[in-house]
C-alpha cells in the first residue's frame, strides 16, 4: 500500500501528480498547499490514472489543508478529527485500523525554531488527545512539518519523540521526570545526505531559513506498535519520464513544487 | 462614609473556569440529547500557564473538531482568556471581519508601535466567574462553532468544489 505526499507549493501541478501517481501506483494521494480545486485533481486521476479514485468524507470542506484522494474503498481514509494544521484520517492497513494524522507545520518564514517546537508539542498534546479519544496508539504521522528530523520537537520526549532507528523504538518508550513517552520511528533519517540513492532531502534553501541547504521537512513517522507495517520511503524526482529536479540537481521550482514529493510503501500482511 | 469594597465582586460565585465548562459540557449533552459532547483536553503553554483545549465531539461516528482554548496561570484561574482558533474561513463567509489584510496587518502595527503607544483590547479576557460565563456562552454561540456542530453531524456526501480559494494558509508559507 503506497501513499504519495506532496507540498505543491500552492501551484496547480494535477498533471505531474497524476504522472507520479500513475508512474508509482500510488493507492493514497495526500496534498498540500494544492492551488487546483480537489474536484479537479479527482477528475484528473480519474481520467488519466484509475476511475476508482474518490475524495474520501471530511467533517468540512473550509480550512482544508490537504487534498485526499484514495482508489481503495477498503482503506477508507474518512476523516475522524480536524484542527487548524492538521487531518486526522481513518485508515485500514491489513488488519489494522490505523489514524493517519496529517500534519503541515507552521512556516519557518514567520515562525522561529521556538514556536516550531511549540507546535510539535501542540502536535504530541494531540496525540494524546487521540489516544484517550479514539482508543488507539497506531499512529502514521505524515506532512510537511516545517521542522527537520533532528530538531528538538522532533526528538524529544515532549515533543515528538521520534528516533532515527527501528532499533531505538523496540523497547516502545523512554521515561522523562516519571513519565513515560511512546517513540515513534523516523525513517527521513535514512535519507539524508549523498550517500543515499536519492537527493540530500526535500526542499534545498541556502538563506538563514535553510542553514544546512538540504532540509528534510517533509516527513513520515510511525508508531512503535505498527513499526512493522512498515515497509520503506522514497524521495521522488520524476514524475513519470519526466523530471523535476533542476540542472542543479535541486527541486524545479520553475516547473513544479519547491518540494520534492515523498512515496510512504507500507506492508499490510504484518498482523504483528 | 467611605466604601472600598468593589461591589461587583459575588463572593458567592467562585466556579473555576473549568467548572464552568463542565457545566457547558452537561448542556450539551443534554441540549442534544447526548448527540453532541464537549470533550476538554489538558494542556500547558510554552510559558507553562494552564491551557484547556475544548473540543465537540459527534458522539455517534466519535468525530472530532477542534473548537477553542482557555489559559490562565497556575493557581490563579482569573483572568482567564479564550483563545479562538483561528478562523479559516475566507472572509466573504464572516458575518464581520477587519479590512486590513493579515499580511499587512503586522507591519501596520509595527509602524504603529514606533509612532506611540498603542492599545490592545482583547475581548476574550474574563477576570470573574461570571464574566467567563457569558464569554463562554457568546463564543459557543459563536457561527463557527455552530457550522463546526453541523458539519460534524452531517456526512460529507456533496460534490462540492473545495477550490485552492477555501486554502489560504498564512501569508508567506513554505
Amino acid at each position: 500500500m503506497r501513499i504519495l505526499f506532496w507540498n505543491i507549493q500552492k501551484k496547480k501541478l494535477k498533471d505531474f501528480v497524476c504522472l507520479i501517481t500513475a508512474s508509482t501506483e500510488a493507492d493514497i494521494v495526500v496534498l498540500a498547499e494544492d492551488a487546483t480545486s480537489d474536484k479537479e485533481t479527482l477528475l484528473a486521476l480519474q481520467t488519466n490514472v484509475s476511475q476508482d479514485f474518490y475524495r474520501p468524507g471530511v467533517i468540512t470542506k473550509s480550512g482544508q489543508r490537504f487534498h485526499c484522494f484514495c482508489r481503495n474503498l477498503h482503506l477508507d481514509l474518512s476523516e475522524t478529527h480536524k484542527t487548524k494544521r492538521t487531518s486526522v484520517r481513518n485508515l485500514h492497513i491489513g488488519n489494522h485500523n490505523i489514524l493517519l494524522v496529517l500534519v503541515h507545520g507552521i512556516d519557518i518564514r514567520n515562525n522561529d525554531s521556538n514556536h516550531r517546537q511549540l507546535f510539535a508539542k501542540t502536535l504530541a498534546d494531540e496525540l494524546k488527545f487521540l489516544q484517550e479519544e479514539k482508543r488507539t496508539n497506531k499512529f502514521i504521522l505524515l506532512g510537511d512539518f516545517n521542522m527537520n528530523p533532528y530538531e528538538d520537537g522532533m526528538i524529544t520526549p515532549l515533543g515528538l519523540n521520534a528516533m532515527m532507528a527501528k532499533a531505538c523504538v523496540k523497547r516502545g518508550f523512554r521515561t522523562f521526570l516519571g513519565k513515560k513517552y511512546d517513540f515513534y520511528y523516523n525513517p527521513m533519517w535514512s535519507l539524508f545526505g549523498d550517500n543515499t540513492n536519492g537527493p540530500p532531502g526535500t526542499i534545498y534553501n541556502t538563506s538563514n531559513q535553510g542553514p544546512y541547504g538540504w532540509s528534510m521537512l517533509d516527513q513520515v513517522i510511525i508508531h512503535h506498535s505498527i513499526v512493522g507495517l512498515f515497509d520503506s520511503v522514497k524521495i521522488l524526482t520524476e514524475a513519470g519520464a519526466e523530471s523535476i529536479v533542476s540542472s542543479m540537481g535541486h527541486p524545479d521550482v520553475n516547473k513544479a513544487s519547491d518540494h520534492f514529493p515523498i512515496l510512504v510503501n507500507f506492508r499490510e500482511d504484518n498482523n504483528e | 462614609m467611605s466604601n472600598f469594597w468593589p461591589n461587583d465582586l459575588n463572593l458567592s460565585d467562585t466556579q473555576s473556569p473549568r467548572e464552568i465548562l463542565k457545566v457547558a459540557q452537561k448542556d450539551w449533552y443534554q441540549g442534544s440529547n447526548g448527540v453532541m459532547e464537549l470533550v476538554l483536553q489538558d494542556a500547558r503553554t510554552k510559558t507553562n500557564n494552564i491551557m484547556i483545549i475544548v473540543h465537540a465531539k459527534h458522539v455517534p461516528s466519535n468525530r472530532t473538531v477542534q473548537l477553542f482554548s482557555i489559559v490562565h496561570r497556575p493557581n490563579n484561574p482569573y483572568p482567564v482568556t479564550i483563545q479562538l482558533e483561528s478562523n479559516d474561513l475566507p472572509n466573504f463567509l464572516k458575518k464581520t471581519y477587519e479590512s486590513t489584510s493579515p499580511y499587512y496587518g503586522s507591519a501596520i502595527s509595527a509602524l504603529q508601535t514606533i509612532a506611540g503607544s498603542k492599545e490592545v483590547s482583547n475581548p476574550w479576557v474574563s477576570d470573574t466567574p461570571a464574566e467567563f460565563r457569558k464569554k463562554l456562552g457568546d463564543v459557543l454561540k459563536e457561527g463557527a462553532v455552530k457550522s463546526a456542530i453541523y458539519n460534524l453531524t452531517t456526512d460529507d456526501t456533496d460534490d462540492t468544489d473545495d477550490t485552492g480559494e477555501n486554502y489560504q494558509g498564512d501569508p508567506e508559507e513554505n
